[in-house]
């Protein structure tokens, strides 16, 4: 199981990004959460276990989108490691319990999104349109709601957590 | 155990320990500048950058490819939803095409003999039929930059840049960038498009420009141009970059800043062929060039 753990992020995050590449034949305005399908696992791994995740892993993976899907190169990469920061800095706050989860994930993917537009209004100098991209960031929430028990599923550490023989002695 | 804990081994919790969580490492802001500087040369289109990243997504197609392959039935089945789900409204809107194409049948049959015997009559050199090859969609842009595509045909299958894309229902795009065994297509919808246009049976020309919207704009009209909503636009063939002829939609929205609803549907994209057209003009350049400069002809000929 132990190579196992450090495989499972990869995996995921990997995953996610080709499918956020695959032509799954939505209309181009309804395809905006497909991106922000890689940030689920991003900000899965990065708040619980951010060691087994490593920014230049996170680098790679939006930069791989930037190229299959022929964006400005370091578009997706700067995304991704905003969120990955963010995952970190708030993984203090994420030990108090799911709520606290559900709720940095919701504020990270908000943050992410304003950053996704802005980034690209300034690319183009002028304002971007704000609906696809609030549109895209509701659907990848919903997306989340069935991507986060798959990633549980697979997170390994994830059933050590609570185990009180392993945190006796604190 | 509290020992072990006080001299920063607690071997019981895994992962993060208390000290790292919370805290940012030093690579994060290197990687967050090298995003920033590869964004300013990708607005610049630096060409090195453009090669590597074709190269790169090049080497990716099989990845893209085999990835596809599980997609089909997950496509296939949203299809068929769709479908069930529009039946009525569907079987009333074919019932009416039928009605329209019956009328426009008979009224096809009698113009085709008559221009069949023009052209008997005036000699007219018959044009000649394209060559095509038939690729598959493996990836999709996302996001608010580009509208583009990348299929699995690539120079092994003799398709070069330039070259017009089409699907069953009309004009998609042309191939902008070719790999070994992939290319890229530019779709009409990118803001880079653009496309000389005919426009109607009065044969307006305009250009269509994408503007990464669902529907084109028609641009460099003349002033009280007589086009209106409902028209047909198709390619004029101006400047070579397209055959003449080739459909691409119908005139919608206000006259006085006219779009084009495509009919090809890019968003739903599988297959696209790409049809083997060389400029014709550039041939004719390469056959005028003089015979003492050989390269000059090779540089104007389509590569």
């Amino acid at each position: 199981m132990q190579p196992f753990r450090y495989i499972a992020p990869f995996a995921s995050l990997a995953i996610l990004t080709l499918v956020a590449a695959l032509p799954w034949g939505l209309p181009p305005e309804d395809r905006f959460f497909l991106p922000l399908l890689p940030i689920v696992a991003i900000h899965y791994w990065s708040l619980r276990h951010g060691s087994l995740i490593p920014e230049w892993a996170v680098f790679l993976a939006g930069l791989t989108l930037d190229v299959l899907t022929h964006g400005p190169l370091g578009y997706w990469s700067l995304i991704y490691l905003v969120a990955h920061s963010l995952a970190i800095l708030s993984a203090p706050i994420a030990s108090r319990g799911v709520a606290a989860r559900i709720g940095l994930f919701a504020l990270a993917l908000v943050a992410v999104t304003v950053m996704a537009w802005a980034v690209s209004s300034v690319y183009f100098l002028e304002p971007a349109d704000w609906r696809p991209y609030a549109f895209g960031a509701g659907l990848a929430g919903i997306a989340a709601l069935l991507l986060v028990p798959l990633l549980r599923s697979i997170d390994v550490q994830q059933g050590t957590r609570g185990n009180p023989r392993l945190l006796r002695g604190g | 155990m509290a020992r072990l804990k006080d001299h920063g081994l607690n071997l019981t919790r895994r992962g993060l320990r208390g000290g790292e969580r919370g805290r940012v490492r030093a690579i994060l802001p290197v990687l967050i500048f090298l995003s920033l500087g590869l964004m300013l040369l990708s607005r610049l289109n630096h060409s090195t950058l453009s090669d590597a990243r074709w190269r790169i997504a090049e080497w990716m197609s099989p990845v893209m490819q085999a990835a596809v392959v599980p997609l089909e039935p997950i496509r296939h089945f949203g299809r068929q939803l769709a479908a069930q789900l529009d039946m009525a409204g569907e079987l009333q809107r074919l019932k009416t095409d039928n009605q329209k194409l019956n009328s426009w049948e008979w009224r096809a049959r009698e113009l085709e003999r008559k221009l069949a015997d023009l052209e008997a009559l005036s000699k007219v050199v018959e044009d000649s039929k394209i060559e095509f090859v038939t690729g598959r969609v493996i990836a999709d842009s996302s996001g608010a930059f580009v509208r583009s595509i990348m299929i699995n045909a690539g120079r092994a299958q003799n398709v070069k840049k330039g070259y017009p894309v089409i699907s069953a229902e009309g004009l998609a795009g042309r191939v902008v960038e070719t790999g070994a065994a992939s290319a890229r297509v530019l779709l009409l919808t990118d803001l880079n498009s653009r496309v000389p246009v005919l426009i109607g049976a009065n044969g307006v020309r305009a250009i269509m420009a994408g503007d990464n919207g669902s529907r084109p704009r028609l641009t460099y009209l003349a002033q009280d141009t007589p086009i209106a909503v409902g028209d047909d636009v198709a390619t004029s063939g101006t400047g070579g970059l397209f055959p003449r002829g080739l459909r691409i939609g119908k005139v919608v929205g206000d006259p006085a800043q006219p779009r084009v609803e495509l009919r090809a549907r890019l968003d739903t994209l599988e297959y696209v062929s790409i049809l083997f057209f060389d400029d014709p003009s550039r041939a004719l350049l390469g056959d005028a060039a003089p015979a003492s400069q050989p390269d000059v002809a090779k540089a104007g000929a389509p590569q």
